[in-house]
Order: structure tokens, then C-alpha cells, then sequence
């Protein structure tokens, strides 16, 4: 068996902790970049790119495997074992509800005649994904 | 809520193991044998018969349905 440092279940604390504090990141990033987007549609597609990486690092966090090349194979297997898959689906179907609920509120502001603002759609793909990493957060931080 | 009976940590104590060195034998992490023993998680077929391998035992002696669902 190969030396751990850390544990781990100090490895999975860390990796709840980071993904929490990427969640905030990408939620504060998500809106200065939507903000800004709002106030200067010419330049939207800087603002989506920006928008888009911030997003793409919590993800990352709850579907990546932690360690890169420190840890062997077995370790990253141990890190990813069957719980931590079943909180990643779980995490996912979050995020799937919490995307679906937002495009069917979308769709029924189709039905009613109101004009969603142009922020609207990248507002709800921010709520989907933040929703993902802490449910995933909340998740590998629990103590069970 | 659970759908299984897990007599995982009885074995387990029986066995003389912690649940780091069960963990460790089966392959994966402390807090998903710690969530087996309390009925968060439902193990798959595979990692439950590793489970009964690696305590000398079989599936069935480790985990039951409840009654009124077998």
C-alpha cells in the first residue's frame, strides 16, 4: 500500500473545502461578468468566454480527480471510489434539476409574453453549475 | 432514508478491524465504509462482495433487506 500524506479523508475535506470556495468564486466572478455583459452587449463574447472559464473551474473540482501525477493509480482510485462517484451523480442531478426548473421558468416566461433580459440565459447556466459544486461541497464535507 | 440492513460493523468488530484497515483492504476510502455501517450509502454488488471476502463472510450475512421487503 503506498504512503499517504495526507489522508484520505483529508484529501476529500480539502477537495469540499476548495470546490466550496471555487463555487463563491464563480458566483462572484458569474455576476461581474453578466454585469458587465448587461451594461456592454457589443463586447458579450469577451464576457462569455470569461464567464464560461470561471464556471469550467468548479466543475472541475467535483468531476476531476484530485492529486494529479503525486498519487498512484490505486490512490486516484481510492480518491474516486464508489462513494464519491454516487456524490457526483447525485451532485449532477442537482444541477440537472435546478437547469431544467430554470428553463422551464424560461419557457413559461415565453408563454406569458415576457422579454428575458439578455443576462438570462447565462444567469441560469450560473445558477446550474454553482448548484452542482455545493451540493457536491456539502456532500464531501458532511461528516457521515 | 435506508434499503438495507447493514451488519457491516458487527463483522467488522468481530473481525478485530478498524474501519481504516477494511477500508484499506478493499480499496477505498474510511468514510465509505463509515457510510455502508450507517445505512447512507448502498454499496454496489462488487464492492459488497469484497466486503464479505476481505471479512470472511458472505453478502448475505453482511447486508439484509428489511423486513417486509425480501
Amino acid at each position: 500500500m503506498p504512503r499517504w500524506f495526507p489522508s484520505p479523508e483529508e484529501v476529500s475535506a480539502r477537495r469540499g473545502r476548495v470546490t466550496l470556495l471555487n463555487a463563491g468564486a464563480a458566483a462572484c466572478f458569474s455576476w461581474v461578468a453578466i454585469s458587465n455583459l448587461a451594461a456592454n452587449p457589443e463586447r458579450g463574447a469577451a464576457y462569455l468566454l470569461l464567464w464560461a472559464i470561471w464556471l469550467a473551474v468548479p466543475l472541475i473540482w467535483v468531476f476531476g480527480i484530485p492529486g494529479g501525477r503525486r498519487w498512484s493509480a490505486k490512490q486516484h482510485a481510492i480518491l474516486n471510489d464508489e462513494l464519491v462517484r454516487a456524490q457526483q451523480a447525485t451532485a449532477a442531478r442537482a444541477g440537472l434539476a435546478l437547469a431544467l426548473a430554470l428553463i422551464g421558468a424560461g419557457a413559461a416566461c415565453g408563454f406569458l409574453g415576457i422579454a428575458l433580459p439578455v443576462w438570462a440565459a447565462p444567469a441560469a447556466g450560473s445558477i446550474a453549475v454553482i448548484g452542482t459544486a455545493l451540493v457536491f461541497a456539502w456532500l464531501q464535507l458532511r461528516d457521515d | 432514508m435506508t434499503d438495507l440492513l447493514a451488519h457491516l460493523k458487527a463483522k467488522r468488530t468481530e473481525a478485530g478491524l478498524t474501519q481504516g484497515e477494511l477500508a484499506e483492504r478493499v480499496g477505498v476510502s474510511r468514510k465509505t465504509i463509515n457510510t455502508v455501517e450507517n445505512g447512507v450509502f448502498v454499496p454496489s454488488t462488487v464492492l459488497a462482495l469484497k466486503l464479505a471476502a476481505a471479512l470472511g463472510t458472505t453478502v448475505e450475512a453482511l447486508f439484509e433487506l428489511p423486513p417486509g421487503e425480501g
